[in-house]
């Protein structure tokens, strides 16, 4: 790969990159987990690059080669643990969230991977059902009812924050 | 006043929107140097593991040919298609090895060195067959899959590891179906070789398999952003299920069949199939096939193989790719249905290569072995 490519990689690295972890971190949780994922979206990227490069519909790979790389490591866990539906809470006693995202996110990781997914990208990215639909590989009704299961299920958990107040905090 | 899904939405925005922000986010910066090294080395070591099996196809036909052992009996790691026969359209380089290296097939990896799709190969002494070992299956399918009890994240993740078992029956059952493996390509292809071999106590769960059928091994013009496809692709996915994952899917498919593969909604077609055609193996396995009639797009042909155990192994074949018009042009797409807005067909094959028969048959190969 010549410098060129290089340097135009470079540029979509550090054009992307921060907005695809934030991204990540919205599905997984995680940071660190974030930046590993986003890391190895690049390296997928490169490998492909010049073929890529070429897409007008480049941002909707990224998206997607993010999406399945979550999917893919969210899917193992799946596997070996509890259904999503029934996870324990995650926080350990005195690592409450502390700010808005964090409370969002808490909420998000107690809810069905998929469902989190559409979730961030119907509601995070802006995609619409059709796009999110297409990323997905699904139908636009089940990216209808998994935002719809989704969304009830994220209510409750945000009961009570900034979010969703409750009668007396209004 | 607005209806509830719009003040569900309206609800969700301003939820997400008030966490647009950067603030208090742990400082990271991508590393792109990083990315790019990881790169090159894979793309070094598919290099590496394409001169291997050249090499080793070489000796191998030659062995063959002076000894006439004829046809390899091996233990299904590999696929080898006929020989001799190498399709014109296939993109089999036409350097003096003779046999394909499957990266220089790729014109992902390769594109500039790579000959000229469909160029004639020589008519020369020696027409080794192309040969892929399982290992490089990831440059013709993109692969996703799941396991457990290892170091097992899926699909392409690192630390993915994968059955041995497992993508011999994929690349037998695609030998079934594309026997020249001039057709097949993946758009993302795996970084290959493929880690074989799963951990001590690991078990594969899942593999899932998909590829674009081309005309002619050519997947470029796919990449192309274009308004008016005009070259006639279809899209194809072989899977192996074991009978944990085999229990996953609701049946409420054609046939029984479960309706997701890999959590990808297979059958989201409105459309008639046509009767179930029930095929007994003598291990006590079972082939169904069933194909979608009257279907405006092309055709779509679905074949499960279920082992007495529960597992599966399945092909989805349609004669069609579904493109999302997206602001750019159109894309290729993983769906089968053009029912929801900004989805519309290619143009579909001319001469579909596959049927419920050749399906059947491809499934039926004795190496072809369900998930433990």
């Amino acid at each position: 790969m010549d410098r060129s490519y290089e340097a135009e990689f470079a540029e979509l690295v550090a054009a992307k990159g921060a907005a695809l972890r934030r991204t990540a971190y919205l599905m997984c949780g995680d940071w660190h987990l974030a930046e590993d994922l986003v890391q190895g979206v690049f390296v997928k990227i490169h490998l492909h690059w010049r073929r890529i490069r070429r897409q007008d519909s480049f941002d909707a790979y990224l998206r997607t080669t993010l999406f399945h790389a979550y999917l893919d490591t969210r899917r193992a866990k799946w596997r070996r643990e509890t259904p999503a539906e029934y996870l324990p809470d995650l926080e350990a006693p005195g690592t409450e969230p502390n700010d808005d995202r964090d409370v969002l996110v808490a909420a998000l990781r107690r809810i069905p991977p998929r469902q989190r997914a559409v979730l961030v990208l119907r509601y995070w990215e802006d995609l619409s059902v059709e796009e999110t639909a297409g990323l997905l590989g699904c139908a636009a009704g089940t990216v209808k009812s998994q935002a719809s299961k989704g969304l009830a299920a994220l209510r409750p958990l945000l009961a009570g924050t900034v979010f969703e107040p409750t009668n007396a905090d209004c | 006043m607005p209806d509830l899904d719009t003040r569900e939405d309206d609800w969700a925005r301003g939820v997400f929107d008030r966490v647009r922000t950067g603030q208090d986010e742990p400082r990271w910066i991508p590393d792109a140097e990083g990315a790019s090294r990881l790169s090159t080395r894979h793309r070094q070591r598919r290099t590496r593991v394409a001169g291997a099996v050249t090499m080793a196809a070489v000796i191998g036909v030659s062995a063959t040919a002076y000894a006439t052992l004829g046809r390899n009996g091996g233990d299904n790691r590999q696929v080898t298609p006929p020989a001799a026969t190498t399709s014109p359209s296939s993109s089999v380089p036409s350097s003096s090895a003779s046999a394909t290296s499957p990266s220089a097939s790729t014109p992902s990896t390769t594109p500039s060195t790579s000959p000229p799709t469909g160029s004639p190969t020589t008519t020369g002494t020696t027409t080794a067959k192309p040969t892929v070992d399982d290992a490089s299956l990831g440059e013709y399918f993109q692969f996703t899959g799941g396991s457990m009890g290892g170091s097992g994240f899926g699909g392409a993740s690192k630390g993915m590891r994968w059955s041995t078992d497992g993508m011999a029956t994929i690349g037998t059952v695609w030998q079934g179906m594309d026997p020249t493996l001039g057709h097949v390509r993946a758009l993302i292809a795996n970084p290959v070789p493929l880690p074989l071999g799963l951990s001590s106590g690991e078990r594969q769960l899942e593999i899932y398999g998909a590829g674009y059928w081309t005309p002619n091994g050519d997947i470029t013009p796919m990449t192309r952003p274009t308004q008016h496809p005009t070259t006639p692709f279809g899209y194809v996915t072989i899977s192996s299920t074991s009978p944990i994952a085999s229990n996953d899917g609701k049946p409420n498919g054609p046939c029984g069949i479960p309706d997701q593969v890999f959590g990808r909604s297979l059958f989201g077609i409105p459309t008639a199939w046509s009767p179930c055609d029930t095929r007994p193996q003598s291990d006590g396995s079972v082939i169904v096939t069933t194909h979608a009639q009257n279907l405006a797009e092309g055709t779509s042909t679905i074949a499960v193989r279920e082992f007495p155990s529960g597992a599966k192994v399945m092909i989805t074949a349609a004669s069609y790719l579904v493109y999302y018009r997206g602001p750019g042009g159109l894309s290729p797409s993983v769906t089968w249905t053009t029912q929801a807005p900004d989805y519309v067909a290619g143009p579909k094959m001319d001469s579909v290569p596959w049927t419920d028969d050749s399906l059947a048959a491809a499934l039926s190969a004795p190496g072809v072995k369900g998930l433990p």
